[in-house]
Order: C-alpha cells, then structure tokens, then sequence
C-alpha cells in the first residue's frame, strides 16, 4: 500500500462521516417540523436512524486511516483522549468530545425503548453539539479546512440546520407539526413579514 | 369484486389480515421494520462512492502538485523524498509552518 493511502483514507472518512452525520441532523429536524410534507415520517425516521449509524461507521474509518498512517503516529490515547493529541490538542479534541457525543446519541437511540423517553430526549438533543464541534473540529484540524469547496459545504449545511432549528423552536408547542403552523407562529412574533 | 370487511368485526379484520399475510409469506414484522430500504441502499452506495471520490481526488490534487513542484527535474528518484517529506496535500501544509508543527511532535517515519 502507498506511503499516503491511510491519510487520504482518513481525511476521505472524517468528510463522509461529517456530511453523513450532518444529513442525521436535517433528517431528524425535517421529522420533528415537516418543513417537506411529502415523505411519510416512518421513511424518514428509518433512513434517520441509517443516516447516525453510517456516521458511526464513517468516523471508524477516519479514526482506523488515523492509527494506520506511518506519518502522525496516532495511538489509542491520542485517538480516545482529548487534549492528548501533539498536533493541534484543542482543534483535535472538539473531534475526539464531538465523538464521545454521537455515540451516546447512537447507544441511547437503540436503547430507545428500554430508558425514560426524557433521558433519551435530552441527550438526542447533543447531536446539535455534535454536529457543530465536527464543523470546527473539520474546518480547523483538517488540512481540507482551507479547502473553499468544504468551506462552503459547511457554510450551507450549517444555515439549513440553523434554518430548521428556528422553524422548530418558532412553532408551537401543542400545534400540528408543519410549514403553516411554523409560519403562522413565526408570524405572530413579528420574526417575518405577512 | 366486492370487500365485505367493512361488515366484519375488528377482530375478524385483523384475523383475516394476519391470514392474508401468512398466505402471502410476509408478516407485518418484516414488511415494516425497514421502512426506507432501498434508500438505505441507494445512501450506503452514496457514501462509498462519495468516500472513493474524495480520497481519489486528494490523490490526484496531490500528484499534480508534486509533478508541479517535480516538473523542472528530470530524475524522479531525486524528487520523492522532498515530496513525501513535504506532504502537502492542500495549500495549508504547502507553508512551512503548520508542516514543521505537524511534524515536530511525533516520530516521523515518512521519508525514512
């Protein structure tokens, strides 16, 4: 195998799993305010569900191409442990903590059924942070941050998850989920114009 | 051809249901447990093709930047070791700096 395969392999798998992990969120935001009335939810929540476990499966890749390639030397400790690593440790760890939270998501989600729907609730809602420390985490430890191509990629995909949030935090609670209801409630505080 | 199971009891329906389903070799378990199937397909073959493309295209950004850098030296063994070393895949690790960072903390074997 070439000297660089395990690199590109790694900085491939830490894109793919971000992109991935980035659709998870839209997809499960899309469930919670059918901003897009057409897609039955049980489709949506099923490919929801692949959507997080293929993330899961994506940042494997990414952490394997780390131990892998002969250039970074990476162990399990800087692997697994923030703040262990030598090269960048902050910009690092947002990836390793970034980690840790999309696995509790995942085990929590297929535990789903066996824990208080409260419990499950509270930490679905870290795949916010995980979402936003894997942006940090691929736009400043990434040697692709400086790509305009991944920039504007997260630029995009960031103002559709914050776009989504707004429409789900606007829409009242109680109220059918949908556009119109979102509209009418955003409506009513003055945050868009009739 | 007419549907009495408007005439039968809700009971009766689900009976008749579940017989139908059992005729036919699926049962409600399996027809409903993965609702978006083949999109799951059509996603997973997304994401390796996605992943192929990315890691092939760095490969090739970083071939043409070597043959660049290599272009006036006519001897390609004289020319590897500088590349290898460098690794610079993307303009970032091209300055010096974050190269001597990336490098200074760790045993490099690269270029050995």
């Amino acid at each position: 195998m070439r000297d660089q395969t395990w690199w590109y392999v790694s900085r491939a798998g830490g894109i793919v799993a971000w992109a991935l992990a980035a659709l998870a969120v839209i997809w499960g935001l899309q469930l919670s305010t059918r901003l897009i009335r057409k897609p039955a939810p049980a489709w949506v929540l099923d490919l929801h569900r692949f959507l997080g476990g293929l993330a899961v499966v994506f940042v494997g890749v990414h952490l394997l191409g780390l131990a892998l390639d002969s250039f970074f030397s990476f162990g399990l400790v800087e692997l697994f442990v923030p703040f262990a690593s030598p090269y960048q440790p902050t910009e690092v760890a947002l990836g390793v903590v970034a980690f840790y939270l999309l696995l509790a998501v995942e085990v929590t989600s297929l535990l789903m059924k066996k824990m208080p729907r409260r419990i499950w609730r509270r930490v679905h809602y870290a795949s916010y942070a995980v979402f936003v420390l894997g942006t940090m985490h691929g736009l400043l430890a990434g040697t692709d941050g400086d790509n305009a191509l991944f920039q504007w990629a997260c630029l995009i995909v960031s103002g559709i998850v914050l776009y989504m949030t707004l429409v789900r935090i606007l829409a009242p609670k109680g109220a059918p989920p949908g556009r119109a209801s979102a509209r009418r409630a955003a409506l009513d505080r003055g945050d868009i114009a009739g | 051809m007419t549907d009495r199971t408007h005439d039968l009891s809700p009971e009766a329906r689900v009976k008749r249901l579940q017989e139908r389903r059992a005729a036919s070799g699926t049962s409600s378990r399996t027809r409903r447990r993965h609702p978006a199937a083949k999109s799951r397909i059509l996603v997973a073959g997304l994401a390796l093709a996605s992943f192929g493309f990315v890691g092939a295209s760095m490969a090739a950004t970083q071939a043409t930047s070597t043959s660049t850098v290599a272009s006036p030296a006519p001897v390609v063994h004289t020319v590897a070791p500088a590349a290898t070393s460098a690794r610079a895949p993307s303009q970032k690790s091209a300055t010096p700096a974050p190269a001597t960072t990336r490098s200074a903390p760790v045993t490099s074997t690269r270029g050995s």
